[in-house]
């Protein structure tokens, strides 16, 4: 009826004439009741009575559905500020801390048996598609409606969305589609992985070929040995170097026998010597002897990643001692001459300091906790300024702790010393700890050319997300001075992150 | 959470979304040099960039602010901060100190005056000039609707089939000639029908809708003198001839549990628009209250959705939806948004609103136990007699309702306008949940 109408009002009245339009019922009286008019007052007139009698009657449809329901929750719902909280994180554009407040949030939801409040859930839903790492984190407090919701919308099924045809992503898609396939089969299936990537080795671009290689430093086992083994064969540098770095970390490869052989030669250890009195000999110290590598080159090394010209202001054979010993285990040494990590680095004499870089770099490819402790301590206690951070980064979380503190405590290191280590480590700091960065923070803000400070907003980032958050009631007290006016902005960003993540941590206490 | 004051809701109450950021920067109890709040009031003195701390407080039931910070954002960052901590439930009771006793007070004392002066017998009014100078107005409304009425009526003649491609400014110059004759509400039906002349496929339609709905406008304005006074009430309301609020208030309400279903704020311009949606429990009767604000200024915040009250609402014509609140005797914390049991006796009810009065858009109905649903890529709603409309909303919001629900029945709160179903709140598990999401503030 109205679509009549409205193919009569397309033409206009001027060229058509507007039909009788027989009807019965009580549209057709209401429009048999009105009285003549201009074709175009007639025509408007009934499509005004048409749109009503359309609206006035609009009737709701019987569908036929067998409707679907959530099954229970399991958990209790999280608190009212909990949920508060979390809402505020879910809303915030703030991504420098967003992803690492709402991961906490569900970490202490989660063992504290909690649920996700019903009204956060698609926003909880879109967070974990957008954000990969967090979901495993996640799931289990979205509980059954949850899981229920995700099944209703697909955009939600990441869990079921992987595409799990590896081969075919592995043989057409791009670098970094093909290193996630690595990362989810290696676990799975090495040996298939390890065929994948043979299968296009000698396709694939040195770089693809290189992050492959880097990509094995998780979960590498000695079954990895002969692919990385071929690859000190490689055209390219790089992918040399890294596979030499990964198999410094296979004990029994035949790359580290290899080098331990090269390595023995060059340090032997002296034990100290006791002085005797009726003899007159003085007490010696135990040393470790170098004998620096002979000339020439041996062309050997070099397929072994041992490269020949000085890549920076050194000589030669320092340079060859330090990259050998660099690709030795240190366990290695403590095993050979039956003495502990410290005993080692306190008897370095001449070429002390090669032997400390080399072996930096060696813990540090091993991740070997008990020399990577010792040489974070040494070095800590040499000097801050120079402290390597890159050495944390493997250190397992207590004894990161332990160097944190020892540098943070120490009076001769500056402010930006500490931003640097936290920014390097990424262990959870304890009260001690926190109290000897506060101390260290307050120290500078004392001194009368203290201003904003870049390093100053840094530090208060890097520390915020990884103290105690139940310290915040007593540095709010401590911090209300005047001392802060020039760097207001940073502390008032700082508390704002640190009262969220106290309360979290309250809520799910209780 | 304290008194039904949510997070959500607070930033809602924020001017704009600066404030509601510097608002959330506030609401941390460092900030404060005291705190604290009784049944009726919240307080704090929170440290400024000045030495002397800014004295905020709130009487809740209105809900009123103060503050002595320079401000004129209303309410200020102080208050906006003061009420997120309250809604974190931060803020613990204690006696009144005497800047606030001070204020309550002169609130209390204004409002006395103020129903002193009301209940004083009204001036008497110089009948004759106001009847001159509305006749005066109408006149003018008069020739405009006319012209309009040409307007219309040529467009048909010539065939609407051109109309997308004329462009705004063909339908712009008659809703300004509307504007000039003091029509502003004849002016939005044009820009509208423009609107919807410019929507892409499918706009032929509703086009005609809009024309002919216009067009009956200009002959019912024809035929004032024949129509019952109700009738002439609705043909002036949709003219856009204003009707001031006071004299709304100062005719007799209806009495009735009010529930508030919901809030929606737009923006048109640098206006912003509050449209609060009430329902009346016993008289099953929709109202809509509306509020302006221009720029920072402030909303009218004293009607919490989710809740109800005890009252009196005025309404501006006796089929209209549009009304205003002449008193409220009490409030209660939680609103009932369990109205209609069916959605077809949500639809009757439209369409019996709609007989009474053909310009009526849409008004918003509680519907009780429905349970929302996608059946092939729509959104629609289910009642219990396995009824169903569909839903015209966000994604977004339906997959909220669906969280709420999970496959079992929730009462919602929606819009009907004769053919779809617009939802604006929910009730699931006690708890009031606004459809409507503030994404405009960060921590």
């Amino acid at each position: 009826m109205l679509e009549e109408l409205v193919k009569q009002a397309l033409i206009g009245t001027g060229r058509a004439t507007a039909e009788a339009m027989p009807l019965d019922g009580a549209l057709g009286q209401a429009i048999g009741s009105l009285r003549a008019g201009s074709p175009e007052a007639t025509l408007l007139q009934r499509a005004v009575i048409c749109a009503a009698y359309e609206r006035c009657g609009r009737k709701p449809i019987t569908v036929a559905l067998q409707l679907e329901r959530s099954a229970v929750d399991k958990q209790l719902e999280c608190s009212a500020r909990a949920s508060q909280v979390l809402d505020l994180l879910l809303m915030s554009s703030d991504t420098r801390f967003n992803q690492q407040l709402v991961a906490e949030w569900f970490g202490y939801s989660v063992a504290a048996n909690r649920r996700v409040p019903h009204r956060l859930l698609p926003r909880v839903l879109d967070f974990a598609s957008t954000h990969r790492a967090l979901r495993d984190a996640i799931t289990p407090a979205i509980d059954a409606r949850g899981e229920w919701l995700m099944k209703c919308n697909p955009r939600w099924q990441f869990a079921a969305a992987v595409n799990d045809d590896f081969d075919s992503i592995w043989h057409t898609g791009n670098r970094d589609q093909r290193l996630s396939v690595i990362r989810q089969r290696r676990q799975v299936d090495p040996a298939h992985t390890r065929g994948l990537i043979e299968s296009t080795w000698q396709e694939d671009a040195a770089e693809d070929r290189a992050a492959f290689i880097e990509s094995f430093s998780v979960g590498l086992s000695p079954d990895d040995e002969a692919l990385l083994e071929a690859a000190l064969d490689d055209k390219s540098k790089r992918v040399r170097a890294a596979a030499a770095e990964l198999l410094t970390a296979l004990p029994l490869s035949g790359f580290v026998r290899r080098m331990t052989e090269r390595a023995a030669a060059l340090l032997k250890f002296v034990p100290a010597e006791p002085g005797r009195l009726l003899k007159l000999k003085k007490s010696r110290p135990a040393t470790i002897e170098v004998t620096l590598p002979p000339e020439p080159f041996d062309k050997t090394w070099a397929r072994d990643g041992i490269v020949e010209k000085p890549a920076e202001t050194m000589g030669i054979r320092q340079w060859w001692l330090l990259q050998i010993v660099s690709y030795v285990p240190p366990a290695v040494w403590t095993t050979q001459w039956n003495i502990a990590p410290e005993e080692c680095i306190g008897a370095i004499g001449e070429f002390g300091d090669v032997l400390i870089r080399a072996w930096q770099l060696a813990a540090r490819r091993c991740a070997d906790q008990s020399w990577l402790r010792q040489l974070a301590l040494a070095a800590a206690a040499k000097g801050t300024e120079k402290f390597d951070a890159t050495l944390l980064a493997q250190m397992i979380p207590a004894h990161q702790l332990e160097v944190i503190t020892l540098i943070a405590d120490s009076p001769r290191t500056e402010l930006e010393t500490v931003s640097k280590i936290l920014g390097a480590s990424h262990c959870e700091l304890d009260q001690r700890c926190t109290l000897a960065v506060v101390d260290k923070i307050e120290y500078h803000l004392s001194s009368p050319t203290a201003t904003y400070q870049y390093q100053l907003t840094q530090l208060l980032q890097n520390l915020v997300l990884r103290m105690p958050p139940q310290m915040h009631d007593e540095l709010a007290k401590r911090w209300a001075d005047q001392k802060w006016e020039s760097n207001r902005k940073s502390l008032d960003e700082f508390f704002q992150v640190l009262v969220l993540r106290r309360d979290m941590k309250r809520e799910f206490s209780r | 959470m304290a008194g039904g004051w949510t997070v959500d809701r607070v930033l809602q109450l924020a001017p704009d979304p600066a404030s509601a950021k510097a608002g959330q920067g506030l609401a941390s109890t460092r900030k404060w040099v005291s705190i604290a709040s009784d049944s009726g009031a919240i307080w704090g003195e929170c440290q400024g960039s000045g030495a002397k701390p800014y004295q905020v407080q709130i009487e809740l039931f209105e809900p009123a602010f103060k503050c002595s910070c320079p401000s004129r954002k209303f309410p200020c960052k102080h208050a906006v901060g003061l009420m997120l901590l309250f809604a974190a439930d931060e803020i613990k009771p204690a006696a009144r100190p005497a800047w606030v006793e001070e204020w309550l007070a002169s609130r209390a004392d204004r409002a006395k005056k103020k129903q002193e002066k009301a209940d004083e017998p009204a001036k008497p009014v110089d009948a004759e000039a106001q009847a001159k100078r509305r006749a005066k107005r109408l006149d003018r409304v008069g020739e405009g609707i006319a012209s309009l009425k040409t307007w219309t009526e040529d467009l048909i003649r010539s065939g609407i089939a051109t109309a997308p491609s004329q462009g705004y400014a063909f339908f712009d110059e008659p809703a300004r000639r509307m504007i000039d004759a003091q029509a502003p509400g004849a002016a939005r039906m044009i820009r509208d029908l423009g609107s919807i002349a410019m929507s892409g496929a499918g706009w032929q339609e509703p086009f005609l809708r809009q024309l002919a709905s216009l067009h009956l406008l200009t002959s019912a304005f024809d035929q004032m003198q024949r129509l019952s006074k109700e009738t002439v009430d609705d043909i002036l309301a949709t003219a856009g001839i204003p009707q001031s609020q006071e004299e709304v208030v100062d005719r007799p309400g209806i009495l009735d549990c009010w529930q508030i279903l919901a809030q929606e704020i737009e923006l048109e311009d640098r206006l912003r628009v509050q449209r609060t949606w009430l329902f009346g429990s016993a008289t099953a009767r929709p109202a809509m209250v509306l509020h302006f604000a221009h720029g920072a200024g402030p909303l009218d915040a004293s009607l919490q959705p989710g809740t109800a009250f005890d009252g009196e609402v005025c309404f501006f014509g006796a089929n209209q939806i549009r009304a205003a609140v002449k008193n409220k005797t009490s409030t209660k914390a939680r609103a009932n948004l369990g109205g209609f049991a069916s959605l077809d006796a949500a639809c009757a009810a439209f369409g019996q609103l709609l007989a009474r009065q053909p310009w009526l858009d849409e008004v918003a109905v509680p519907l009780q136990s429905v349970v929302p649903v996608r059946i092939d890529d729509q959104w629609r709603l289910l009642d219990e007699q396995k009824q169903s409309m569909q839903l015209t909303c966000t994604d977004s919001s339906a997959w909220l309702l669906m969280a709420l629900s999970g496959g079992e029945p929730i009462d919602v709160a929606a819009a009907i306008d004769g053919s779809r179903l617009r939802p604006l709140a929910a009730m699931a598990n006690d708890e009031y949940i606004s459809l409507g999401i503030t994404n405009n503030v960060g921590v």
